[in-house]
């Protein structure tokens, strides 16, 4: 059985910046994980040192027991897209499929082909032209064809619009369904990934605040609404992660477990989404 | 263990850099110049021949491998972003760079054979100060098959310090982000122009503390550590020393080049 990715206490700063303060993770085999945090939290930093694209400052990651850095049985099971173009501008779309597909002798040509035809990607086309949007289409096609067992995709929607995001969403279920391996996804656009992602891990403040799985997390994700004195008085003690407040009507956003307290009639209590208690929590100083 | 895949890959970088290197050095020193002969009315069938010398092809074959590698970002970035460990590209990329210089080695000296045979006759390791040119240079030896050899083993040694020379410099280079990138060129370029300066410093500062015997001195010494002995009438040449020297240069630059090549980040540019 696999053990997955297992990184430990990894410090990552750039001179005064601490961007990774001893974080301590689990990524575990065939799961879809949901990054999320808000800008300069260091996702992207934690994705590139687990690719073994930058260098942490102390700290381990491992992938079935044996280190990632520099072994290359690992770093073919590992792959990252990300915003910094790794390939060479003058690379006509297909060559660039032909030279990762030289490499990756399992690259799933069959899907790259579909998936080019459903974006309406010009092979043809350099890929130092493509605009933002079909420059991570490439990217996205390229991540779910390679036969590697943990995908990284940091921000891979960017630039592009309803219609390809569908695409993209419907393409990355298919071949989840098709193979299960594990995909980590950051992302801004919350509802949109929420019913895809299994697991949730959330930085804030360059530490794990959340590492648990989607089920779980919205389980313990409530709205105390009500009028704003009973409403206070009910989650007086709870973990109260934000609220607002609408004339005298108020709701309160819990993150955690409710007490016993007897609920006031004129109090409603619900759960919320994870757009919601990723804002209030990461809101929250 | 080599990656073949990736083998692949860089074999077509370094081909198309070196077909462009070739394609531009015919356009600028064989068609140009006829162009212009055409165009002035000076054009005789001959010249289309006159135009490409062995010299041609050498130093086009040698600039390529300096560009090969000098250019060396993208093809990182793409081998690492795929899942190739830096130990793996390194030893690719050593091992291919390896077999180019062997390759324009060949080139070279088959061209030399075809040209200029005598350069390999019979002589001795002497070299005298008046005689300038390839004949004494390739002659260590009373046999012209050894001079040959020994002359074709230390031209790879030569060319390969050049090239682990490049690509430590371009792997230190990579290391550092893009800011400190474009000061390292504006240190690397002042330093060009710097340490010439430095030397004849140095020297002028030993010809005050010990006057031209202790530059005459340290002068042989560091010859004869790399195997020329200087004599009145001119030098004795070491060809064993000297090679097994350059041995030891070219171990000390592929183990920079390797260590830096470990450091490398990939860096948003």
């Amino acid at each position: 059985m696999s053990e997955g990715i297992i990184i430990k206490n990894l410090v990552k700063s750039f001179r005064k910046d601490v961007i990774l303060d001893n974080v301590s993770l689990k990524i575990e085999p065939e799961k879809i994980y949901g990054l999320l945090g808000r800008n300069g939290a260091g996702k992207s930093t934690l994705m590139n040192i687990i690719a073994d694209r930058k260098f942490s400052n102390s700290g381990s990651i491992t992938l079935n027991g044996s280190t990632i850095h520099d072994n290359d049985e690992n770093l073919s099971k590992v792959y990252l897209t990300s915003e910094i173009d790794v390939y060479p501008d003058k690379f006509k779309i297909k060559d660039l499929f032909h030279w990762v597909s030289d490499i990756y002798k399992d690259f799933n040509n069959d899907l790259c082909k579909k998936l080019s035809d459903e974006f309406k990607l010009n092979l043809n086309s350099k890929f130092g032209n493509l605009s933002t949007g079909y420059n991570s289409i490439v990217k996205i096609i390229v991540a779910l064809c390679v036969p590697a067992d943990y995908i990284f995709l940091d921000e891979p929607i960017l630039g592009l619009d309803a219609k390809n995001r569908d695409v993209f969403y419907n393409a990355l279920i298919q071949t989840y369904s098709d193979r299960p391996r594990t995909f980590v996804i950051s992302t801004h656009i919350i509802e949109e990934i929420a019913n895809i992602i299994s697991n949730v891990i959330v930085i804030k403040n360059s530490k794990i605040l959340i590492d648990d799985s989607t089920e779980n997390i919205l389980a313990s994700s409530y709205a105390v609404t009500g009028p704003a004195s009973q409403v206070d008085e009910y989650t007086d003690g709870l973990n109260i992660v934000g609220s607002e407040a609408l004339g005298k009507i108020k709701s309160n956003y819990i993150f955690g477990e409710l007490n016993d307290k007897p609920i006031p009639d004129t109090v409603t209590i619900s759960n919320i989404d994870l757009q919601k208690l990723f804002v209030n929590l990461t809101d929250k100083e | 263990m080599m990656h073949l895949k990736l083998k692949n890959y860089l074999i077509h970088s370094y081909i198309n850099i070196t077909f462009w290197v070739f394609f531009y050095f015919l356009l600028l020193f064989w068609i140009l110049p006829i162009v212009l002969r055409i165009f002035t009315g000076n054009f005789s069938f001959g010249d289309v021949f006159t135009g490409i010398s062995p010299d041609f092809i050498t130093i086009s074959l040698g600039i390529s491998l300096i560009i090969n590698t000098l250019f060396n970002n993208t093809n990182f970035r793409f081998a690492i972003s795929n899942g190739i460990s830096r130990k793996s590209y390194w030893k690719t990329r050593t091992l291919l760079l390896c077999g180019f210089v062997l390759i324009i080695e060949i080139v070279s000296f088959a061209l030399m054979l075809i040209e200029k045979p005598y350069v390999f006759k019979s002589g001795n390791n002497f070299i005298p100060y008046n005689l300038y040119g390839d004949v004494s240079l390739y002659s260590y030896f009373h046999n012209p098959i050894l001079n040959f050899f020994m002359a074709f083993l230390l031209s790879i040694l030569l060319t390969l310090s050049s090239t682990f020379f490049f690509m430590a410099l371009n792997n230190f280079y990579l290391m550092f982000t893009k800011k400190v990138r474009r000061i390292l060129i504006f240190v690397i370029v002042a330093l060009v122009f710097a340490i010439p300066f430095m030397i004849g410093f140095i020297i002028a500062y030993l010809q005050y503390v010990g006057g031209n015997n202790l530059i005459f001195s340290l002068g042989k010494f560091i010859l004869s550590i790399f195997g020329i002995n200087v004599v009145k009438q001119g030098l004795y040449f070491n060809p064993f020393l000297f090679a097994f020297d350059m041995l030891i240069v070219d171990l000390i630059l592929a183990t920079l080049s390797y260590k830096f090549n470990s450091k490398i980040q990939i860096y948003k540019d």
